[in-house]
C-alpha cells in the first residue's frame, strides 16, 4: 500500500504540522466571536424572559388591584342600596302612619256625625211619632189631645217596646 | 506496480523541495490539506461574517459545530476543559472536512494516510503526557493504578493499564486510517465492477446497475463514516485529555 511507504512520511507530516498550526490559529481567532454571539443571544433571551416575567407579575398586581377596587365598589354600592332601602321603608312607614291617622280622624269624625245625625233623627222620630199619634187620635175621636198627654203615652209605649225588644 | 484500487492513495510530488535535508515536497496530500484549510476558513469566516442575533444557515452551522464541540468537552473533561475547546474544535473540523472532501470524485483523502493520523495521535499522546505531568507531577503515574485495586492484582493491573495507555496512539491512528482506506477501496472496487460490466457488453451492461446501486449506498455509508470517525477521533481525544487533566479512570 502506498500509505506504508516511509518516504512519504516526512513531507506529509511537515505539511500537516504547518497546515494544522494555521488552522488552529484560525479557529482560535474565530471562536470568541461565535461564543460572543451565543452568549449575547442567551443574554437577550434571558432578558426577554425576565421582562416577560416582570410584565406578567405586574399584570397580576394590576388585576388584583382592579379586583380589590371592584370589590370595594360593589360593597359600597350594596351598602348604599341597603341604606336607601332602610330610609325609604322608614319614610313609607311614617307616611303610612300619617295617612292612617288622617283616615282614623276622618273615620271618627264621620262616626260622630253619624251619631249626631242618628240622635237628631231619633229626636225627630219622637216628634213625628207624637205628631202622628195626635193626628190619629184626632181622626178617631175628632178631638186633638194635649201635647204633653201624647208625649207621656208615646214615652210609655217606647219604654214597653224597648223592653219587649230587649 | 500499484494495484488500481490503491492508486488513489498514491503520493505525487508536485513541487519537490527539501529543507534542512528533509523532504518537504508539495504533494497532492499537501494540496488537499490546503484545500481543507481553506474550506474550514471559508466555513468559519463566511458563517460568522455577518453574525446576527437570529442566525442564518451558515452561522447556524458554525454555531452548531461549536456547541457540539463545547458539549463534548464539557461532558468528558468538565469545566477545566474549556481551554482545550479550540484544539478539539480544530481537530474535529479538520478531520471532518478532510474526510468529506476526500469523498469528492478525483479528490485525495488526507486522513486515509497512516502517517497523517499517526502524527495527530502521537501529538495527542505527547500532549496528554505533558499535561499530566505538568498538572500532577509524579502523581500522574496514579493513572496506572486504579483506586481500590487488591495488592495481589496490582502488578497485573498496572501492566494492563500501561499497555492500554501506550497503545492509545496506535489505536487512535489506525481507527481513522483503516476506516477511510477501507471505504475508499470499497468504492473503488465497486466502481471497477461497473466499468468492467459496462465494457463486457450485451446483457452484462444491465448487470452493471447492481454495483452502481451498491456504490450509491456505499457512498451514503461513507459520508456517515466520515462524520462518525471525525467525532470518534475528537471524542477519544477528549477522553484521553480528561485522564491527564482530572486523573480519573
Amino acid at each position: 500500500m502506498p500509505q506504508f511507504d516511509p518516504s512519504v512520511a516526512v513531507p506529509q507530516i511537515a505539511w500537516l504540522i504547518a497546515v494544522f498550526a494555521i488552522l488552529y490559529l484560525i479557529v482560535r481567532a474565530a471562536l470568541p466571536k461565535v461564543e460572543r454571539v451565543t452568549l449575547n443571544r442567551a443574554g437577550v433571551i434571558g432578558d426577554d424572559l425576565n421582562f416577560a416575567e416582570t410584565a406578567k407579575s405586574s399584570a397580576g398586581a394590576v388585576i388584583a388591584e382592579y379586583e380589590a377596587t371592584l370589590a370595594t365598589a360593589r360593597s359600597a354600592a350594596m351598602k348604599l342600596a341597603a341604606d336607601a332601602k332602610t330610609a325609604t321603608s322608614g319614610e313609607t312607614a311614617a307616611k303610612l302612619k300619617e295617612v292612617e291617622a288622617g283616615l282614623a280622624a276622618k273615620t271618627s269624625g264621620a262616626a260622630a256625625r253619624i251619631e249626631a245625625a242618628k240622635g237628631e233623627a231619633l229626636a225627630n222620630l219622637r216628634a213625628v211619632a207624637e205628631d202622628a199619634t195626635a193626628d190619629i187620635v184626632e181622626r178617631l175621636t175628632g178631638r186633638r189631645p194635649a201635647a204633653d198627654e201624647v208625649a207621656a203615652n208615646v214615652d210609655a209605649v217606647a219604654t214597653t217596646s224597648a223592653a219587649v225588644v230587649a | 506496480m500499484v494495484r488500481p484500487q490503491l492508486e488513489q492513495f498514491e503520493i505525487h510530488r508536485m513541487v519537490p523541495a527539501t529543507t534542512l535535508g528533509y523532504d518537504v515536497s508539495f504533494t497532492n496530500a499537501s494540496l488537499f490539506m490546503l484545500i481543507t484549510l481553506v474550506g474550514v476558513w471559508a466555513f468559519l469566516t463566511l458563517g460568522m461574517r455577518r453574525a446576527t442575533l437570529v442566525p442564518g444557515r451558515w452561522q447556524s452551522a458554525v454555531e452548531m459545530v461549536h456547541e457540539f464541540v463545547v458539549g463534548m468537552v464539557d461532558e468528558n473533561i468538565g469545566s477545566k476543559g474549556r481551554a482545550y475547546v479550540p484544539f478539539i474544535f480544530a481537530l474535529f473540523i479538520f478531520i471532518l472536512f478532510a474526510n468529506i472532501l476526500g469523498l469528492l470524485p478525483f479528490a485525495f483523502a488526507v486522513t486515509s494516510h497512516i502517517w497523517v493520523t499517526f502524527a495527530f495521535a502521537a501529538f495527542i499522546f505527547l500532549l496528554c503526557i505533558g499535561i499530566g505531568f505538568a498538572k500532577h507531577g509524579l502523581h500522574f503515574f496514579e493513572l496506572f493504578v486504579p483506586p481500590q485495586t487488591p495488592v495481589v492484582l496490582l502488578p497485573l493491573i498496572v501492566l494492563i493499564e500501561l499497555i492500554s495507555f501506550l497503545s492509545r496512539p496506535l489505536t487512535l491512528s489506525v481507527r481513522l486510517f483503516a476506516n477511510m482506506t477501507a471505504g475508499h477501496i470499497l468504492l473503488q472496487v465497486f466502481a471497477g465492477f461497473i466499468v468492467s460490466l459496462g465494457l463486457a457488453g450485451g446483457a452484462f451492461w444491465l448487470l452493471g446497475i447492481l454495483p452502481l446501486v451498491m456504490n450509491v449506498a456505499l457512498y451514503a455509508l461513507e459520508l456517515l463514516v466520515a462524520v462518525v470517525q471525525a467525532y470518534v477521533f475528537a471524542l477519544l481525544t477528549c477522553v484521553y485529555l480528561n485522564d491527564s487533566i482530572n486523573l480519573s479512570h
